[in-house]
């Protein structure tokens, strides 16, 4: 009866190996113009899947006592990836920011919903600056946290005396770190604000309205070489101004078909400058030039690899791998975009 | 080798000793590794289980006696679905064991039972459901108003099924049947109680020409045996029957927005009852009301006829299904009332409703009628800009008979849920005077008030305190009022808590086999019992460590009870005092238990002693996902 006992007892710990990486479908690669391609690399929305492979103890310890409570997304909204490779997400319905690093297999989660002082309530957007700090909106206490490299929580940008937000409803962030200046979306204010480091207001773009230089609830913002890209959601269209504020066009329009903007969230630029805007209600990424010429989408509406539910941010990293946050999914997509080395640029996919 | 072999002779004690503790958890950790969904001839599963082993020590006069030693403890989740969940799904969840002390249950006792149901074309025009659950050793409560009650050990086994049909274009149909029965035993007496109840209804609607349409039936047959536990009135018996037929029908009208309804119900009832107030009681009652809006340029006017042809068999109807005894009434044997009544509003200003209303009532009662009128008005204020979140209304009526003016009566109500300063603040009060009228035989008065006020101060400390109570009596009759009061607070820290709660009742009642019910005393002359409450409790709780969790409590409720029977008065004093403190600590899936619990329930008129269980208990459990 004792040797029957110790073989029920082992066979958890033999049975375990066994159901290790399950294959998992990949959607096929998009083959573009000129050799260009655009592939499916995997998804994550666990702390589980930051965690290196168990060794035994680990195992044995997993068995008797079960896995730790690993923490998942909720309703992730935005994404920013720092010079590390760690992402760094949102997310307004667990009221915190998850970071995963994959290189060194940890995880973080920032959380300060029951502070006392300046409680970040519903994160919104992110950016980081050179140094890897990084910047999140809360739109509903109206100010931006400011966190260092490690997470920790350095000032909140915006607080007013007696804890009130500055910022109506700050939501898209971007950070000029080589000119020191934050660019902040205030959307009930339909404003950009500009900022210095230390929150000062230095400028103001924008004001209510449809025509150019206008915005009607804005949101994301993105910065490259040249342009501030904002998404101007109920313009349907991605307007393009000048760090000084000048009107320099736009991108998209409203409709019901291809090539259209219908719910723009967010936005990104690879190393061709071709620009993404994610569609929130078609659950497709559209990927534009610069002369608002679609140039092709990838995505569709499911639960499957490759497909999203209401996606909400985007970032592309210096590697173009294109982080897709599908909120409705709890998960974050990475593709790759493989795009024509820089002395062979031209011609368009 | 001696060791080992000493060590082989220690392991085959233990298997000998306790081979099911042994079994549990080797099939445990066997079922680990296939923690995913299965799917078995189509249908697609998932369980989960949480099983504990501890130590426990009890001392009790419960029967049981004195007893210690291992036990094992468990409950489980099985949910799935066969082809599609709106096909058919199905979810079971068992539990052996459970009670204060090895789970979060409320249980004074080791509770064992299920839970089930079965969800059947969910998705389809022709939903069906099944439920049922049973319990052995539950904890329930004998019904004092105004207070927890008393203490019960129950048994308890319930089956629901219904079936629907929701074709568009066609008439809806539902139809369901349901079946309970359960015991109890008032701890600290040595008497109790047992309810059977069936219940069948269908269910058609439909809408044609315009015209809605609605009719229905169901039967419903109670037998009860009441406990003797409050021994003013002695154990009675009843078995009830209860039929009822509805129909009713609307329109809208072409002109000024109007509509009307009219809806017709016949209830008849048949009971046997014995015990103290042994006999019979049969009635019918037809309902017949009938309803007209329309906008009359800037007044919506909404107007109601009612008529019941027999009020006292709707009031013993009620009284019986609900297990209660026979009674004798001032409505008895026959009452017949007509309602005509009529309302109206009307925007004085932005912020300012005025309302009015007129009414008529006709009422046949004891071979003589009677004529009340009523009117009068209130008017609502919305202080939205300097008083934001203050609403009052102050109202007058009166009423009149052929015996002349009743009098004037009066109506006040104010609300407010605000900030003032850094304090969240919330208030209620209101006061009725001479407004309402039962049967049009009776006026009424209450008061009623409460409020809460809650702050958050600095380093994470918060504080609340909420409290409300309300008095109701007869106009003229004396004995007739009851009240109520209660009042709780709580002091948060950095996930430390501490609390309180005070409450207390007094009023007038009739004897069911689940409790006492308020009643009317003017209305109910027989078998009353006169109830006071008064309870009181705290606790604390904390997590000083993460994973750690820390919690004590104490209780206390003290009620007593007063009746007559053929002995005379008999006053009933009971005390409920319960301790319990519990300690969990928390890694993983694994679950280090430790409690202590200590009860105590005395009923004085029972003759024997109060009932006393003390227990002790430590263990561990461990949860997991099967597949």
């Amino acid at each position: 009866m004792t040797a029957c006992i110790l073989l029920l007892l082992l066979t958890p710990l033999w049975a375990a190996k066994d159901k290790e990486n399950p294959s998992v479908f990949h959607p096929p690669d998009l083959l573009l113009q000129d050799g260009r391609k655009l592939t499916y690399e995997r998804s994550f929305s666990t702390e589980k899947e930051v965690r290196g492979r168990p060794g035994f103890w680990t195992k044995v310890l997993d068995v008797v006592a079960g896995e730790p409570d690993y923490r998942e997304m909720i309703r992730p909204y935005s994404i920013a990836v720092d010079s590390h490779g760690r992402a760094i997400i949102t997310d307004p319905g667990a009221r915190g920011v998850h970071i995963f690093d994959f290189e060194q297999h940890k995880y973080k989660f920032i959380q300060r919903a029951e502070k006392d002082k300046d409680p970040m309530l519903a994160p919104q957007c992110v950016a980081v600056d050179t140094e890897d700090n990084f910047y999140v909106t809360d739109s509903e206490s109206g100010k931006i946290f400011v966190f260092d490299a490690s997470g920790k929580f350095q000032h909140a940008l915006g607080s007013l005396k007696g804890g009130e937000g500055y910022f109506k409803r700050p939501t898209g962030i971007a950070v000029d770190s080589a000119a020191q200046r934050i660019y902040v979306t205030d959307t009930l204010r339909d404003e950009i604000f500009v900022l210095d480091m230390q929150g000062q207001v230095m400028q103001t773009i924008g004001k209510h309205g449809t025509g150019d230089g206008e915005f009607y609830f804005p949101t994301e913002l993105r910065l490259d070489d040249s342009s501030l890209m904002v998404v101007d959601a109920m313009n349907f269209r991605v307007e393009l101004v000048g760090r000084d504020g000048s009107f320099q066009g736009t991108i998209g329009q409203v409709g019901d078909s291809v090539g259209s903007v219908f719910r723009p969230k967010g936005i990104g630029f690879d190393s061709e400058g071709h620009l993404y805007i994610v569609d929130g209600l078609w659950g497709v990424v559209q990927v534009f030039d610069r002369q608002g010429q679609l140039l092709y989408y990838f995505g569709g509406k499911g639960r499957g690899p490759g497909e999203f539910q209401l996606p909400t941010g985007l970032f592309i990293d210096h590697n173009d791998r294109v982080f897709v946050v599908d909120s409705f999914n709890r998960r974050v997509q990475v593709f790759h975009y493989y795009g024509l080395p820089k002395q062979a640029r031209g011609a368009t996919p | 080798m001696g060791s080992r072999g000493g060590r082989w002779r220690l392991g085959e004690n233990v298997c000998r000793r306790y081979p099911i503790l042994i079994c549990t958890f080797s099939l445990v950790f066997w079922a680990l590794p296939a923690a995913a969904q299965v799917e078995f001839g189509g249908a697609q599963m998932s369980a989960s289980a949480n099983t504990s082993v501890g130590y426990d020590a009890n001392y009790s006069n419960l029967g049981g006696g004195t007893d210690h030693g291992l036990g094992l403890a468990g409950s489980g989740t099985l949910a799935g679905f066969y082809y599609n969940p709106n096909f058919l799904s199905f979810s079971v969840q068992p539990y052996y064991n459970r009670g204060q002390s090895n789970s979060t249950s409320g249980s004074v006792f080791d509770t064992s039972g299920y839970n089930g149901s079965v969800n059947i074309f969910s998705g389809s025009n022709f939903p069906g459901s099944i439920s049922f659950n049973q319990i052995w050793n539950g904890t329930g409560s004998y019904g004092i108003p105004g207070t927890t009650g008393l203490t019960t050990k129950s048994n308890n086994r319930d089956f629901a099924i219904g079936w629907g049909e929701r074709v568009p274009g066609l008439p809806s149909v539902s139809v369901n049947y349901s079946r309970g029965d359960g015991s109890n035993s008032v701890l600290g007496s040595d008497v109790g109680g047992d309810v059977t109840s069936n219940s069948f209804g269908i269910r058609s609607a439909y809408r044609v020409a315009g015209w809605s349409l609605g009719g229905g039936f169901t039967h419903a047959n109670t037998d009860a045996n009441t406990t003797g536990a409050l021994e003013g009135v002695g154990a009675e018996t009843s078995n009830t029957s209860d039929n009822a037929f509805t129909f009713g029908t609307g329109h809208t009208l072409p002109f000024l927005h109007a509509g009307f309804g009219i809806n017709f119900s016949r209830a008849d009832y048949n009971a046997n009852f014995g015990g103290e107030t042994s006999g019979k009681s049969t009635g019918t009652t037809d309902n017949v009301d009938a309803n007209l809006n329309l906008q009359l340029w800037r007044f919506p006017i909404s107007a109601t006829a009612i008529y019941m042809d027999n009020l006292y068999g709707s009031f013993e109807e009620q009284q019986l299904s609900s297990g209660g005894a026979g009674m004798q009434t001032s409505l008895s044997p026959e009452t017949r009332e007509l309602l005509l009544s009529a309302s109206t509003s009307y925007h004085v200003m932005p912020h300012v409703v005025a309302n009015g209303f007129v009414s008529r009532q006709e009422i046949y009662i004891t071979g003589q009628s009677f004529g009340v009128t009523q009117f009068g008005g209130t008017v609502n204020f919305f202080l939205g800009k300097r008083f934001k979140g203050l609403t009052a209304t102050i109202g007058a009526n009166d009423s009149a008979s052929q015996q002349g003016n009743e009098g004037a009566g009066l109506t006040a109500n104010v609300n407010y849920t605000g900030n003032i300063g850094r304090w969240d603040v919330g208030g209620n009060f209101g006061y009725y005077q001479n407004v309402e009228t039962l049967y049009g035989l009776y006026q009424t008065s209450s008061l009623s008030y409460g409020g809460n006020l809650s702050r958050r101060f600095a380093n994470g400390l918060n504080w609340s305190i909420a409290g409300g109570g309300g008095r109701t009596a007869f106009v003229d009759v004396a004995g007739s009022g009851s009240q109520a009061e209660s009042v709780s607070t709580s002091l948060n820290w950095r996930g430390y808590t501490v609390g309180g709660n005070f409450s207390q009742s007094t009023g007038s009642s009739v004897l069911t086999a689940t409790g006492l019910v308020p009643v009317p005393s003017p209305v109910v002359s027989n078998n009353l019992i006169v109830y006071s409450g008064r309870g009181y409790g705290f606790g604390a709780g904390g997590s000083p460590i993460r994973g750690l969790s820390i919690s004590v409590s104490y209780s206390n409720a003290t009620s007593s009870t007063s009746g007559s029977d053929t002995n005379g008065l008999i006053v009933t004093n009971n005390n409920t005092a319960l301790t319990t403190g519990v300690l969990t600590y928390q890694f993983r899936k694994l679950y280090f238990n430790a409690s202590v619990l200590q009860f105590r329930q005395g009923i004085s008129t029972s003759g024997i002693a109060p009932s006393l269980v003390t227990s002790y208990y430590f263990g561990v459990s461990r949860w997991f996902k099967l597949f």
